[in-house]
């Protein structure tokens, strides 16, 4: 029979009780003030901090109907189209433009009527296309006066010679001396317009905006009549024609002239000869290359435009641009039907293809700049992006103008969707991830093949005719000498500082990884795949194992885990050597312990003296250990031979689990505690204090030694509150390893409107370090960093085999509902593993298949129930069965040893990864598991192995480096190798201000020997553009380098220990 | 006399200060080099300015001359990079197009890079000097 409590002497200490939260509560306590109690613990204090994550808009426009009238039919009899073959005798007579038009004229007098085609037909306008077709534009005129309407072309063609248009068979006898003046015949068109509109002066701005000073008066031969024709704008918003008889001023013609203004289209040439049609923006009279016709178009925003605009020849440091317009919608300028018409087709792949909102996504203006120079005012042969809009230059020796070619647009505008995505950082491998998209994207709107600026790059720069090719980056070239080169496997990557650490060069190994992709699964799917990589997966560090992992894991998105386009990647990545990295499996079990399992409960029995009773772990066969009232449950060794308990005299003490010898001990007289906990292999006890003293003690058998661990939270604001914290632990358990604890703590924080915000949560602490053998430096870390202000959690509990899966208690008080979760940490997954109507005090069977718990009957009397779980022993399976009645806190054990060291697993960084020699690194260990013993071997490095856990290395020459660890302790070893792990640059240095004067060397560039000219002696070294020396000698007159492959080499000098360098170039 | 004597012991004097300061003052640069490199072609265009006035532009390391720059450029390009304290300028920003300046002097050497997205203007607006001695 339990000691009926008797009522103490009331004693004046402070008690601090209080509810975790207003109404339904989560964990009863009643706790003291700190430093009320007397203690002889005399403890080392551990306190740790640690983390346990337009371009211009178009002003409004006046709308105004349009009113057209019938065009005139056509009652010519001179044909609008002809042809007439050329001689097939070769003429080596070369005739300029204007001899061939009126030679063609001439011979075509009978078909046109015209009796002296040089005095009837003016050149207007002349192009020569790429097909070598020569397109003659002309203007008839009657005894020097305009023929209205009369204008046609002659196309020159190598086999023949064509001509369309109107010319217009006028009587000679048109008398063609006006009688009445162009002001009577003004006065005439203004008192007409008076009856038909407003008529208003206009202002100096208006003027201006219109570009209108006065009414424009022509003679003009009208249907065989001397007419004025006058374009007149009688107010700000319309324009007018009239067509005024000279000769006896009646009107012939009127009518409005206004255009309304908005989105139109024009069909043009562009850079490559080919029509066409582009959308075009009529605004005030004036059209424009702006594009208000696609989806992104905003009518009240006025964003989501096209626009192209002409860099007049400047550069982007003193960049003066203008508008590109038309009067009358015709656009001669080819440069900029190009880049207008390239740039409206990108957007539409984008939107066609990937559903993608303009560049930015977010149905951003797309603007162009053309006629972009250099700096010093010379033709550049570039195009870039600036984060911005996309600049082209004309080209000049290597490259036509780049605004000619599909791809090249693409690529640049390309570039904007990389920075509005993942922008990828342009250095390294993120620089030539973020080229390979951008070629991606120039090959998948230029489609027909796999070059990229074929259509702009002269043969005299790249034999191929490309810049670059996807489907062989070596692109014809031998090596990096050559400009047009790029690498195709990881084995010829270059490492070096130039081109940001070689992104265009780079970029083929990536280039070439899509293009065997894209052919194993095509291009629609491909495109989809990496498209997906760049905007959901890929980051701006991103290096090429990221891209692998990335378009591999969109695959299976898209595809399939098992799919061929999956498979397929993963070949294409192979190819070019990036492989699969080694992944790591941290989720590591330890052996089930063999021995005997039992059941430990607390009997609640108010009627029994005995409180601790073992069972067998289906409630049966019991044995009472003891009559001692418990604050808490007990805590046993993994052996299952020793638990330990607080009585409610608030002292420890110890009890062996055996019923044929039952032994019960203090094991100090300190009455200080709430709670205790022993290690899995009882060298350590952790206890909680009767006091608010935001602490876990810890005892060390061995040193015989206390630490006191101070809690804290990691996170420290919680959502337009104060920054508060822990108060207190209360359940604890250590981890497997003996250096962790998980507990539970009491939480208070302040929030500004005055209310206490009172939580549990769940973290882990760092008491122990098993590689020093010594006090662990209190680190801690949250389960969550945050928990919802209805939810607690507590009561953790390590599963008995996995050292990554817990159960806790939880609690949501709006609801009031109480349930036992399990969580697998390295994973993050959370599952319930059953409902409850108090809190459960979980603890997992020897096997992980079973969790048992604290609950209510029917009757709300306690009991021990049980439920089994699933095989990832998170997750509750079946409906939860009672095994002992009249019972709490139980505990599952086992009577057995097992060891409880896992094999290391082997792991590692290191500081910096690449470099210039020499590179001194730093590597740090990473491997998990406790190793106690560690070999390294470093390919290429000082020194070549270490036996330290943590070494430093210097690599002293140029290449790409392994790195290997092995990694042991009593229950096995572990090795990592991570292949190109290191990479080290040998770039040659020296400052060249060396007088020319003294030196001198000739000719740069050479295709053969190069001459020195020196006053002084010298020593002379010539190194590749990757740093191999080649050549080295002294106080020579001359070097022959003609056996050197093509490009760049460095010429290094040292004279009077100086060192110089300078480049030359072999041709 | 002793008047005399004094004003010009203090023109000598001050005549003296004036030469130790020439003496201590900052030793102008050698060299400039500045430009821009990357794009779609991923090409550099590269020009030298020296100490003597002489620019050049630098075409697959063939210096051409382009222009010659009054000694009261130089002086501006001077005072600028002493107000830049260009020598201690820790600048790497890297981008599509990627500009650059390289100043060397008799005791230093280092080289800036920067993007458009740059929010450095004393940087742009020094750049503007150095484009401008090219015409």
């Amino acid at each position: 029979m339990k000691q009926i409590i008797l009522f103490s002497v009331l004693v004046f200490v402070s008690f601090f009780t209080m509810e975790a939260q207003t109404g339904n509560v989560f964990k009863a306590f009643s706790k003291k003030t700190s430093g009320i109690t007397k203690t002889n613990i005399n403890f080392n204090k551990i306190t740790a901090k640690s983390n346990f994550k337009s371009a211009s808009n178009s002003p409004n426009t006046f709308s105004v109907s349009h009113n057209l009238k019938k065009p005139h039919i056509n009652q010519n009899k001179i044909p609008r189209f002809f042809e007439k073959d050329k001689s097939i005798l070769k003429s080596s007579i070369v005739h300029t433009i204007e001899e061939q038009f009126y030679s063609f004229h001439n011979s075509s007098k009978q078909i046109t009527k015209l009796s002296d085609p040089r005095m009837q037909l003016k050149i207007t306008k002349s192009h020569t296309d790429k097909l070598g077709i020569t397109h003659i534009k002309a203007q008839q005129y009657y005894k020097g006066i305009k023929v209205y309407g009369a204008e046609s072309f002659v196309h020159i063609g190598s086999r023949n010679d064509i001509f369309n248009g109107y010319i217009y068979e006028i009587v000679d006898t048109i008398n063609i001396t006006p009688y009445i003046s162009k002001n009577e015949a003004l006065n005439i068109v203004n008192v007409d317009l008076a009856t038909k509109t407003v008529q208003k002066d206009l202002s100096e701005k208006q003027k201006e905006i219109l570009k209108y000073n006065a009414p424009d008066i022509t003679l003009i031969i009208y249907e065989e009549s001397l007419v004025y024709e006058i374009i007149i704008r009688p107010n700000f918003l319309q324009e007018w024609k009239y067509f005024i008889d000279a000769h006896n001023g009646s009107i012939i013609k009127e009518f409005n002239n206004t255009h309304s203004d908005g989105a139109s289209t024009s069909t043009a040439y562009d850079l490559n000869n080919v029509l066409r049609t582009i959308n075009t923006y009529l605004e005030n009279g004036t059209y424009f290359l702006k594009n208000t016709s696609e989806n992104m178009y905003d009518t009240i925003s006025q964003e989501g435009i096209i626009l192209t605009l002409n860099a007049n020849n400047t550069s982007t440091v003193n960049l003066d641009y203008t508008t590109i317009s038309s009067v009358d919608n015709t656009w001669s300028n080819q440069t900029a039907v190009s880049a207008h018409y390239n740039a409206t087709a990108t957007y539409e792949y984008f939107e066609n293809t990937f559903g993608r909102n303009s560049i930015n996504g977010q149905g951003g203006n797309i603007i162009s700049f053309i006629n972009v120079a250099n700096e010093d005012g010379s033709s550049m042969e570039n195009a870039f992006w600036n984060g911005q809009a996309a600049f082209y230059g004309n080209g000049g020796s290597a490259f036509y103008s780049l605004a000619g070619a599909l791809d090249v647009i693409a690529h640049e505008l390309g570039h904007g969707v990389v920075s509005n995505t993942a922008n990828l950082e342009y250095y390294g491998e993120s620089g030539a991830i973020n080229e390979t998209f951008a070629d991606i994207f120039g090959a998948m709107v230029d489609r027909d093949d796999w070059l990229i600026g074929e259509d702009v790059t002269k043969t005299s720069f790249s034999p191929s005719g490309a810049l670059r090719n996807m489907s062989d980056p070596h692109n014809t070239g031998t090596s990096i000498t050559d400009y047009y080169w790029q690498p195709k496997h990881i084995s010829e990557m270059y490492i070096g500082l130039q081109d940001n650490g070689g992104v265009h060069i780079n970029s083929g190994i990536g280039n070439y990884a899509y293009y065997l992709y894209a052919t194993a699964i095509s291009k629609d799917k491909a495109e989809q795949v990496f498209y997906r990589a760049l905007t959901n997966y890929l980051t701006r560090k991103s290096q090429f194992i990221d891209l692998r992992i990335a378009v591999i894991q969109s695959a299976e998105d898209l595809y399939g885990d098992s799919s061929n386009e999956v498979i397929e990647a993963g070949y294409a990545f192979d190819s070019v050597g990036i492989f699969e990295e080694e992944s790591i499996d941290y989720a590591q079990d330890y052996p089930v312990n063999l021995g005997q399992d039992h059941l430990l409960t607390y009997d609640t029995d108010f009627f029994n003296s005995n409180t601790l009773y073992r069972s067998s772990v289906i409630g049966e066969d019991f044995y009472a250990l003891s009559t001692t009232e418990m604050k808490g449950s007990v805590s046993v060794s993994d052996d299952g031979t020793v638990a330990v308990f607080v009585a409610m005299d608030d002292k420890i003490k110890v009890i062996s689990t055996d019923p044929d010898d039952i032994q019960e001990s203090y094991f100090s007289d300190n009455a200080f505690f709430d709670n205790v906990a022993i290690s899995k292999d009882g060298n350590r006890l952790a206890a909680i204090s009767t006091e608010i003293d935001t602490a876990i003690y810890v005892y060390d058998f061995i040193s015989e030694q206390w630490s006191k661990f101070r809690l804290y939270n990691p996170t420290t604001s919680h959502g337009g509150t104060d920054a508060g914290g822990v108060l207190f632990a209360d359940a604890i358990e250590f981890d497997h390893t003996g250096e962790y604890l998980i507990y539970d703590a009491f939480n208070v924080l302040n929030s500004s409107l005055g209310d206490n915000i009172m939580y549990w949560d769940i973290g882990f602490i760092k008491v122990w370090d098993n590689s020093t053998n010594d006090f662990g430096d209190g680190t801690i870390n949250k389960l969550y960093g945050s928990l919802p202000e209805n939810i607690s959690i507590g009561n953790p509990t390590f599963s008995k085999n996995s050292p990554h899966i817990i159960a806790f208690d939880y609690f949501d008080s709006d609801i009031n509902e109480y349930g036992i979760f399990g969580a697998n940490i390295l994973t993050g997954e959370v599952d319930l593993i059953t409902t409850n109507a108090i809190i459960g005090y979980p603890s997992f069977s020897k096997n992980d298949d079973k969790i048992a718990f604290s609950a209510l009957n029917m009757s709300d009397e306690e009991v021990v129930a049980v439920t089994s779980l699933s095989a990832n022993k998170i997750a509750g399976v079946g409906i939860p069965s009672i095994i002992v009645n009249y019972a709490k806190w139980p505990v599952f054990y086992t009577v057995g040893d097992r060891y409880l060291d896992l094999v290391p697993i082997a792991d590692f960084t290191a500081d910096v990864q690449s470099g210039e020699a020499p590179l001194n690194i730093q590597f740090t260990d990473l491997s998990i598991n406790n190793p106690n013993s560690w070999s390294w071997s470093f390919e290429g490095g000082t020194p070549t192995t270490s036996t330290q856990q943590n070494p430093s290395v210097t690599y002293s020459s140029e290449g790409m480096y392994q790195v290997s660890l092995t990694c042991a302790n009593s229950a096995g070893d572990d090795t990592i190798t991570k292949s190109s792990y290191i990479s080290v640059v040998n770039i040659p240095t020296g400052i060249d201000n060396y007088s020319e004067e003294l030196f001198s060397f000739y000719p740069n560039p050479t295709s053969g020997v190069v001459y020195f000219d020196s006053d002084i002696e010298f020593e002379l070294k010539i190194y590749s553009s990757t740093g191999l020396l080649l050549i080295e000698c002294a106080n020579v007159k001359n070097v022959d380098i003609s056996n050197f492959s093509n490009g760049l080499y460095f010429i290094h000098l040292q004279i009077d220990n100086k060192i110089f360098m300078n480049k030359i170039l072999k041709l | 006399m002793k008047i005399f004597r004094i004003m010009i012991l203090a023109v000598v004097t001050i005549s003296c200060a004036t030469q130790k300061q020439a003496e201590n003052s900052t030793t102008s640069f050698i060299k400039i080099k500045f430009g821009s490199s990357g794009g779609f072609t991923g090409m550099t265009h590269e020009y030298l300015i020296k100490n003597d006035g002489k620019v050049y532009k630098n075409t697959s390391d063939n210096l051409s001359l382009i222009n010659q720059i009054e000694n009261s450029e130089i002086e501006n390009i001077e005072k600028q990079i002493g107000e830049l304290n260009f020598m201690n300028l820790k600048l790497n920003e890297k981008g599509n197009m990627t500009y650059f300046i390289e100043v060397q002097s008799s005791t230093y050497n280092n080289r800036i890079t920067w993007s458009d997205r740059t929010q450095n203007d004393s940087i742009k607006q020094f750049y503007k000097t150095l484009v401008k001695t090219l015409k």
